[in-house]
């Protein structure tokens, strides 16, 4: 399979230089151990945040962090559009037989994605036990669904951000400050912000859907919720449509893409 | 008897890295276990240039050109072997050596992307510590011989890749540099573009007396500027002469064949070999005589159809290697 | 006097970038000014439910936060937008001018951070200033712990050099990889205090983090203006900083040989 193909080539690549990937496992480690910090953080500073019991924000975490490295493992390639439009490696991706945004996706594969992935495992594990919550395969198959739609929006807020950069360099600057703003925000009961504060995060930049709402849903947190009781449990399938319509406009951009230095 | 400009003695460079195994599970044991691999990048490289000669590098890639360059310039160190320009040794004194030379490399900028290009100048005009009347005047002739004006308020992002090129060569002259080297400047430009910036370089050979080094794959270009080449292949120098003996001795000479209009049968147009049809061929092994020819050509009014080939680089190269092959045996 | 001309003219090159182009200027302003109000909100929302946490009262932690996002300014204005980081250079083999200049590579890439730092400095100036005025950061803890946020900023200013220098001059012969350089921009934020303050992490963490430079260039500087950290006790962390200072200086230096050799020997 072709797709397998360019996953092996990037992991290659990454391998080829040594020292790149051995300091790449390292601070993916670092990383993993922060993400579990940072949890404990919000549950034992600042108990009963928000009416949140720890286990509900242990899952939050979880399901925003599960979401976030699947994004960043397989649609990471949308920051790195700038880069390839200044290369003229867009131009090379037009002349070859497969869609031009699965090749930009495939152009980078995030080696410590398993590392990462265990310790979202860890802290679903630990969530599920401090949850009173009867796991039903619905209620898990919604946790599954959950996750993908944290990532498919993350996904979408990256590619509507990057198909700016097929034509303005500056957008790789607002990806960053996006990623950046979804770090810092994301792990919190958003019911604790101001509605201004709390609207930002669910119509301008709405990283509500990829942890708080779902898990708000699903753990019966649904007083002085931002939207109605039904569209947090929509969440996955809000997070799906805000992909389609990033590549619809992905698609668009592409269409009046003029290649750089004549 | 003058100094020369530019000299290589027995250049050689010799580059070490890591070796990848193909394949998947290879990537992986070159991971543990790399296999150190040594590369002979430059073998034996040795001419000079005296001053205000503009001597052409040609050469297939990989064969050492680039390397070659960047150990003249300064930026390497050659493993074995010696440099010298202007009389010192470029790379033991890079700041001094700065002032002296100035260098295009064909596909990097040394532009700053986001920079309006009369900024960048002015920036180079204070690394190099030009005073402002000197750089304000090079800056005019420059703009002028180059046609820089109508886009140096752009950024290079913003412009196409002859416009860019421009900008850069300029930039390589602010500081008014003895000695110019040029790696591939000319490459992905169209014709009309070429032909300017040849035109310069040809200027500030003949009119500025700079010395410059210039690698190219183009045979047109060559022939239009250099009157001496050197050609290496495999890191080694295979050829060292003028350009007019590589092409008679290694060339298949060139060809021209002319439609006329209303059957007119040219008279006295040198190197007429045959007819076929409307088709008139001529051919001939002295290029000088082909650009008469065509010049001659282009001045009538009853020219229909003109198609010219010269000699191409590849097969010339192919020719001397032949003859040198056939000579070691 | 051209001596100084050449150095002003190289340092403000980044600068040049946003000045010249104000809708980057306006984006930044714009980016800053939401982070701070999402922040203060967010800040004072957790200190709803409890009085004070890890010695920081909520004027204390919201001040520390506030200031914290002026980490990303500090750093200077984005040049990876602008095509111009060292890891691009290296990239697309312009690098190979910084070689043919009559400066040397080490002295124009001090020269060029000294002039992005000093641009983000005052960025963070002009927005603590109007912060003060918004009341949305309280004053100094007292007249001390203000002289003490000043010097240890300063020394802060330097660790943050060598760290940004650090990272710069390793690409030179690895570290060329987007992603690591991600994840190390995120670690180091983290580690300065600039995600969440630092006094909220278990003790491991903060263990951790006293054995890294990070929050020698914001974390220490923050807490003392908020009077987390007392001025009495200030001397030690000073120390600390001096010593990273020391110690990140000789491994710039080994750095730069490293990566000139090879430039110079291997071809880049």
């Amino acid at each position: 399979m072709l797709t397998w193909r360019f996953i092996t080539m990037s992991v290659k690549s990454a391998i080829e230089h040594r020292a790149d990937f051995f300091f790449m496992i390292l601070v993916g480690a670092i990383w993993q151990v922060t993400v579990v910090a940072f949890a404990t953080v919000l549950i034992t500073r600042f108990p009963g945040m928000g009416g949140w019991t720890p286990g509900a924000i242990l899952l939050m975490t979880a399901v925003r962090s599960g979401g976030h490295t699947l994004a960043g493992s397989f649609f990471m390639g949308a920051r790195q559009i700038s880069e390839l439009t200044r290369e003229g490696r867009i131009d090379a991706f037009l002349l070859r037989p497969m869609p031009v945004y699965r090749q930009v996706m495939l152009n980078y594969f995030h080696v410590p994605m398993l590392g990462d992935l265990a310790v979202t495992g860890v802290l679903f594990t630990i969530a599920a036990r401090y949850l009173d919550v009867d796991w039903t395969p619905w209620r898990v198959a919604y946790l599954v669904a959950a996750v993908l739609g944290a990532m498919l929006l993350e996904a979408a807020v990256q590619t509507f951000l990057g198909s700016f950069a097929l034509r303005h360099p500056a957008a790789k600057q607002w990806q960053e400050w996006t990623e950046d703003l979804m770090a810092t925000f994301g792990n919190y009961p958003l019911n604790i912000l101001p509605n201004l504060a709390r609207a930002v995060f669910v119509f301008v930049l709405p990283i509500a859907f990829c942890g708080y709402l779902p898990v708000a849903f699903l753990t019966g947190h649904t007083t002085e919720l931002p939207v109605p009781v039904w569209v947090a449990a929509a969440s996955p399938g809000i997070g799906a449509l805000l992909f389609v319509a990033a590549l619809g406009w992905w698609a668009r951009r592409l269409g009046r893409y003029e290649s750089v230095g004549g | 008897m003058g100094e020369l400009a530019i000299e290589a003695v027995g250049l050689r460079k010799v580059f070490h890295s890591t070796s990848r195994r193909p394949g998947f599970a290879g990537a992986l044991r070159s991971l543990v276990a790399p296999q150190r691999v040594t590369t002979v990048a430059v073998d034996d490289v040795s001419f000079g240039v005296p001053p205000g000669e503009l001597l052409a590098l040609l050469g297939p890639n990989g064969a050492g050109k680039s390397t070659t360059i960047k150990m003249l310039s300064g930026v390497l160190v050659p493993s074995g072997g010696r440099a010298r320009v202007a009389g010192h040794v470029p790379h033991l004194d890079r700041q001094a050596n700065a002032r002296r030379i100035g260098a295009v490399f064909g596909q990097r900028t040394q532009l700053w992307w986001d920079l309006p290009a009369l900024e960048s100048f002015a920036m180079l005009r204070d690394i190099f510590k030009v005073d402002e009347a000197a750089y304000r005047r090079r800056l005019d002739e420059l703009a002028g011989l180059l046609e820089l004006s109508g886009f140096w308020q752009q950024r290079p992002r913003q412009m196409s890749l002859g416009q860019r090129v421009r900008c850069d060569l300029a930039a390589a002259l602010l500081h008014d540099p003895p000695i110019i080297f040029l790696d591939e400047p000319t490459i992905g430009m169209d014709a009309v573009v070429k032909e300017q910036v040849r035109e310069f370089i040809r200027y500030q050979t003949a009119e500025r007396g700079r010395t410059i080094i210039l690698t190219t794959h183009d045979m047109a270009e060559v022939s239009r500027l250099a009157s001496r080449v050197v050609l290496i292949n495999e890191g080694r120098v295979v050829y060292d002469g003028g350009l007019a003996e590589l092409q008679k001795e290694y060339g298949s000479g060139w060809k021209v064949r002319v439609t006329f209009a209303r059957d007119a049968v040219p008279s006295g147009l040198p190197g007429l070999v045959g007819t076929v049809g409307a088709e008139h061929l001529f051919a001939g092994t002295d290029p000088v005589a082909q650009r008469h020819l065509l010049r001659a050509l282009l001045d009538r009014d009853d020219v229909e159809d003109l198609q010219a080939h010269g000699d191409d680089l590849e097969d010339i190269m192919a020719a001397v290697y032949r003859k040198r092959a056939a000579a070691d045996r | 006097m051209s001596e100084l001309r050449q150095a002003a003219r190289i340092a403000r090159t980044s600068a040049l970038y946003e000045v010249l182009q104000p809708g980057r200027l306006a984006g930044a302003g714009a980016q800053l000014a939401l982070q701070i109000f999402l922040t203060w909100c967010l800040w004072r929302a957790l200190y709803d439910a409890v009085a004070a946490s890890s010695g920081l009262d909520q004027g204390q932690a919201v001040s520390y936060a506030v200031l914290a996002t002026l980490y990303g300014r500090l750093r200077g204005p984005d040049r990876d937008v602008a095509g111009d980081t060292v890891r691009q250079h290296i990239w697309s083999g312009s690098i190979v001018y910084w070689y043919l200049r009559p400066i040397t590579p080490r002295r124009y890439h001090w020269l060029r951070a000294v002039g992005d730092q000093a641009y983000g400095l005052a960025w963070a100036a002009v927005t603590y200033a109007v912060c003060r005025a918004l009341g949305l950061v309280g004053a100094p803890a007292s007249a001390e712990a203000g002289a003490l946020f000043g010097l240890t900023l300063l020394l802060g200013q330097i660790v943050l050099y060598y760290l940004l220098a650090l990272v710069d001059v390793a690409c030179f012969w690895t570290l060329r990889n987007f992603g690591v350089l991600a994840i190390v921009r995120l670690a180091s934020s983290l580690f300065a205090g600039a995600i969440v303050p630092l006094w909220f992490f278990p003790g491991w963490f903060q263990a951790i983090s006293s054995w890294l430079p990070f929050e020698s260039s914001l974390h220490v500087p923050l807490s003392l203006y908020v009077g987390r950290i007392a001025p009495a006790d200030a001397g030690r962390y000073v120390l600390v900083q001096a010593i990273w200072i020391v110690l990140l200086a000789v491994a710039l230096r080994l750095a730069w040989r490293r990566a000139d050799q090879q430039i110079v020997v291997q071809g880049g």
